[in-house]
């Protein structure tokens, strides 16, 4: 690379000749685009509305005029014009890169990739076999030549094996595809700006020393470099999306409609209560105003104070959630915290139990919501089952007339929140105990020795010492917990067979579920999601203040 | 090891007692899964519930037939008995006492008799009276008494009800038989894991294999074949994990280099903003990502499922503060050196962080195996060629709603990957969770 440093003063000023008229084409590309987006119907660009159109085609418009700035700044041999010019010509390549392959249907072979698997299914068995190779040289001396050997051999089945389907998967018919895509003038063109624009943000990047480029700014364009693939998934994947939620909560965009703004509205039905006071003999229903429902009432006598909500179904979807977390929290902190205890005595076997009880959190929730299900039925299920046993057992021994409660662990309305959250606890308490172990072993060994000196006895250490120092443990998982409580999702939609759902397991991301996508009322489920959102948020902003102030110095 | 008090002793027999039941408690619902899928469907809706799979024994009759087996006591000796005849019609004698007054099928029966050998022997003769009882609910019922010979003695009995019992014999010995109803005997049962369920599932022949390498010969070779299959979901979420895993560890290993090593302006502030987005729950972003993919024109298709997901803020986060406790002498050498920054990176930062990396590895693993929510929106529920595990056991579990073997195979299938790789990478998880929770 520094050998580039004495290049040619011709080639660099071509270089720059070609990029300026690069960036003239770029600028006029950019600008039509951007304006056919902002012309475009609605319906054309995703029904996403206006402003979005207006949004994107004005970003293409600036990125136009900051690629005329930079041409100039390049043009008067300024560095820094260099440098934007690279950066957009890179997004520009990479970006076309992704079109292209897209448009060859590079994507789509990933669906023919699996046809390929599933017809030579037998080929697959050679991975393992090359994994296999790969552990045995692993077992050989570091750097020794079997190890070598073996790993080449293991790298070579393979990859040669990916090869083989990837071949049998009909590449000559791959081929023609990607040939015949050509007839179209835009495979032509982007193939043209790869090939354009890659060579210029090359040529760009070369000729940094001549336009005087510091160390650090040599620095500062790797960085970005590096960071690139992280910023353009960052921007398309993240920040546009989340750009784009907060716009679609504020219109009323459904499938089929154009959307239009409707300011706080969604907010407001979503949040609306009404506080009613009426005699208390009065059917709550009655007194609200028309589109309420009664969430509940409080007895003032003779009276009493109804609350209605417009939105009925989120405010129980909220609930749930809340007694959700209420519930799992000491549910799987607390064995959690006796497990971390009694596993951090120093005895053998240890890593065995932590390993055991780490198990479920590694399962797919989905699965194992199902084998809940059927452990929770209520014929030939283990619960009832037990449960059962134990009553029959009871009554035979001590004559009790005790009665069998068959519990409908999945209909049931005031079981149906237990039965998730049990099922929930038995998966994140593995969890919660590794991270209480981590807590438990960074306690210095020092304080027990110094309580010990003191005459404190085990349970006096316990209280003095562990429980204070493993505060801020408790206080991370319970936080976790809650975070991961109040996005609950899988748990009941696996769990429960029927739909809908018993309203008593409804959670709130279950609800938004519900009115985004079996409604398709984008906008109005967008605004729900803003509502979980603050209230997630404002849990893990107590958290970073908690740990910023100093509630974890002990 | 030095010398335990009893006292000590009895301590650590309480905290084993106590940490194994706890285990038991963790496994219980893994083994209920392993042991319904080698049940076979007759044996799932055992009352009471079993944990081992059972199956009923079998003779080959006579005929070449197969009969399912028995188990009676006969004359206190037990005996296996397999089921001759099915449904032959049985008078049940009562005494006028014994008969239920609210249902006559509920009479305290005395003895049941096969009717047409009972009446061609002579052991029933029908006296040709009758009672007329007076029934729980003031009507009238008149019943048949016959005169039945038990044990060679003759007893006036009252025809409670007529019937249907099956009849079952010893083969070994045809003239012991005995006749009872089929749907409450005892069947005759061994211990018998069947693979045929993941046959089903996923179009394989465990069977042949299991022979090829144990050499025991599989007892049931004809398995059931369903249209529902997993296999096309197995191999489509390995792709995606795969492809998800790769595609993680590339841009975090970049974005964790440059955020830790190189020296920018906005560095700092983008990483401050990088940090934040982990806050942002994906509750937000389910909606809009949604809105993207079908502008895009990726809905339905396999490429949504994994190129969205290769960028974590997570794994660059959890990289970087690996490269940074890295010290900076290793570098310096190789850059004054004239080492180029790709060199650097992965000639000398990937091989010193490679418990870190098999960290992120194993969690973005875990995190696109599982991954339920996105594949639901996103691939539709008539497109099963792109369906997910996860997908493809909720179809399963709606599909086949009254045959649980199948559907906790299906949930076997899914969730004994990520365990297995538990299993061989325990250390990197334990170290991922652990420094997770120091961090904050």
């Amino acid at each position: 690379m520094l050998s580039q440093n004495n290049a040619p003063n011709q080639t660099t000023q071509m270089a720059i000749w070609a990029s300026l008229v690069a960036g003239a084409v770029l600028i006029a590309a950019l600008i039509y685009t951007g304006l056919t987006i902002i012309g475009l119907d609605v319906e054309n660009f995703g029904n996403l509305g206006k402003p979005v159109q207006f949004f994107v085609g004005g970003l293409l418009i600036a990125i136009a005029g900051l690629i005329g700035f930079a041409a100039w700044r390049l043009w008067q041999k300024r560095t820094s014009g260099r440098f934007i010019l690279m950066s957009v010509y890179f997004v520009v390549f990479v970006l076309s890169i992704a079109i292209l392959l897209s448009v060859w249907g590079v994507y789509d072979s990933l669906e023919i990739f699996v046809d390929t698997i599933i017809r030579n299914s037998g080929l697959i068995i050679l991975f393992p076999i090359a994994y296999a190779i790969y552990w045995l040289g692993g077992r050989f001396r570091e750097g020794s030549a079997a190890q070598t050997r073996l790993t080449q051999v293991a790298a070579f089945i393979a990859m040669g094996t990916l090869v083989l389907l990837i071949v049998l998967g009909d590449v000559l018919g791959a081929i023609n595809g990607i040939l015949s895509t050509y007839s179209q003038p835009a495979t032509w063109l982007l193939t043209i700006a790869i090939a354009v624009f890659g060579v210029l943000s090359y040529l760009l990047l070369m000729m940094g020393d001549e336009l005087g480029q510091t160390p650090e700014q040599r620095e500062a364009w790797q960085g970005w470099i590096m960071l690139s693939p992280n910023i353009i998934g960052f921007m398309l994947f993240f920040a546009g999306p989340l750009l784009l939620s907060f716009y679609l909560s504020f219109t009323n965009s459904t499938v089929g409609k154009v959307p239009e703004v409707v300011f706080f509205q969604n907010y407001a039905d979503v949040l609306a209560l009404e506080f009613q006071t009426m005699p208390a003999d009065v059917n709550p229903q009655s007194g609200l105003s028309f589109g309420y429902q009664p969430l509940g009432s409080i007895s003032l006598g003779a009276n009493q104070l109804v609350i209605g909500a417009k939105d009925y179904l989120f405010w129980i979807s909220l609930r749930n959630t809340i007694l959700f977390c209420l519930l799992l929290v000491p549910m799987s902190v607390i064995p959690a915290l006796v497990l971390s205890i009694v596993l951090n005595a120093k005895i053998p076997g240890v890593k065995f139990f932590r390993a055991i009880y780490f198990l479920p959190s590694v399962a797919a929730v989905v699965g194992t919501a199902l084998i809940w299900r059927w452990l929770y039925d209520p014929t030939i299920g283990y619960f009832n089952y037990i449960i059962t046993s134990v009553v029959t057992w009871l009554n035979t021994t001590f004559g009790t007339s005790l009665q069998d409660p068959a519990i409908e662990w999945l209909t049931g309305p005031g079981v149906v929140m237990f039965s998730m959250v049990f099922l929930s606890a038995w998966q994140v308490v593995g969890y919660n105990t590794v991270l209480f172990l981590a807590g438990l072993q960074g306690i210095p060994g020092e304080l027990y020795e110094a309580a010990m000196i003191d005459g404190a006895n085990r349970w006096r250490q316990f209280l003095n010492v562990t429980l204070p120092m493993l505060a801020p443990t408790t206080f991370f998982v319970m936080i976790t917990t809650v975070v991961t409580g109040l996005q609950v999702f899988n748990e009941p939609y696996a769990l429960f067979p029927s739909r809908p759902l018993p309203i008593n397991a409804t959670t709130g991301v279950f609800y938004l579920y519900d009115r985004g996508f079996a409604r398709f009322e984008f906008g109005y489920a967008s605004s729900i999601a803003w509502v979980l959102f603050a209230i997630i948020f404002m849990i893990t902003l107590l958290q970073f203040r908690l740990q910023r102030s100093g509630a974890y110095d002990t | 090891m030095r010398e335990l008090t009893p006292v000590q002793l009895v301590l650590r027999a309480l905290i084993y007692v106590v940490l194994t039941a706890f285990a038991l408690f963790m496994l219980f619902p893994f083994l209920y899964m392993l042991s319904k899928s080698f049940k076979i469907s007759s044996d799932v809706f055992h009352y009471p519930p079993r944990l081992l799979p059972y199956s009923q024994e079998e003779v080959t009759t006579s005929d070449g037939e197969q009969a399912p087996l028995y188990r009676f006591v006969i004359e206190g000796q037990e005996r296996q008995l397999l089921l001759a005849d099915e449904k032959l019609p049985h008078l049940f004698f009562s005494t006028e006492e014994g008969i239920n007054r609210d249902n006559p099928r509920d009479s305290s029966v005395v003895l049941a008799m096969p009717r047409d050998e009972a009446l061609d022997t002579g052991l029933a003769v029908a006296t040709g009276e009758t009672v007329t009882i007076k029934m729980s609910d003031e009507s009238e019922e008149t019943f048949d008494v016959y005169d039945v010979t038990i044990a060679g003695q003759s007893q006036r009995l009252v025809e409670a009800y007529r019937g249907s019992l099956d009849k079952f014999v010893d083969p070994e010995n045809p003239d012991i038989f005995i006749y009872a109803n089929e749907r409450l005997a005892e069947k005759s049962e061994y211990v018998d894991f069947r693979v045929c369920n993941y046959n089903t599932l996923l179009g394989t022949d465990l069977n042949r294999l299991l022979n090829q390498f144990t050499g025991v010969t599989p007892n049931d070779t004809d398995c059931p074949t369903q249209t529902l299959k997993l296999d096309r979901a197995l191999i489509n979420t390995t792709l995606v994990t795969v492809l998800v895993v790769a595609g993680q560890l590339v841009t975090s290993i970049f974005g964790g280099y440059a955020f830790s090593r190189v020296q920018f302006t906005g560095r700092n502030t983008l990483f401050v903003l990088y940090l934040g987005s982990i806050m942002i729950p994906f509750v937000v972003l389910i909606i809009p990502m949604y809105r993207l993919m079908v502008v895009l024109d990726w809905q339905n298709r396999i490429v949504s499922l994994i190129l969205p997901w290769i960028f974590t803020a997570y794994g660059t986060f959890l990289l970087r503060q690996f490269f940074v406790s890295i010290p900076k002498e290793i570098e310096e050498a190789a850059l004054l050196d004239g080492a180029s920054r790709l060199r650097i990176l992965w000639g000398i930062f990937v091989p010193l962080s490679k418990p870190a990396i098999a960290t992120l590895a194993i969690f973005s693993f875990l995190y696109a195996w599982n991954s339920f929510l996105w594949p639901l929106l996103i691939i539709g529920e008539g497109n099963e060629r792109n369906h997910v595990l996860t997908l493809a056991l909720i179809r399963l579990s709606n599909a086949y709603a009254d045959q649980p073997n199948l559907v906790l195979t299906g949930a076997a299938v899914a969730i004994l990957p990520p365990i297995i790789v538990f299993i061989l990478a325990q250390r990197y998880f334990i170290e991922g969770v652990t420094s997770s929770g120091v961090k904050g």
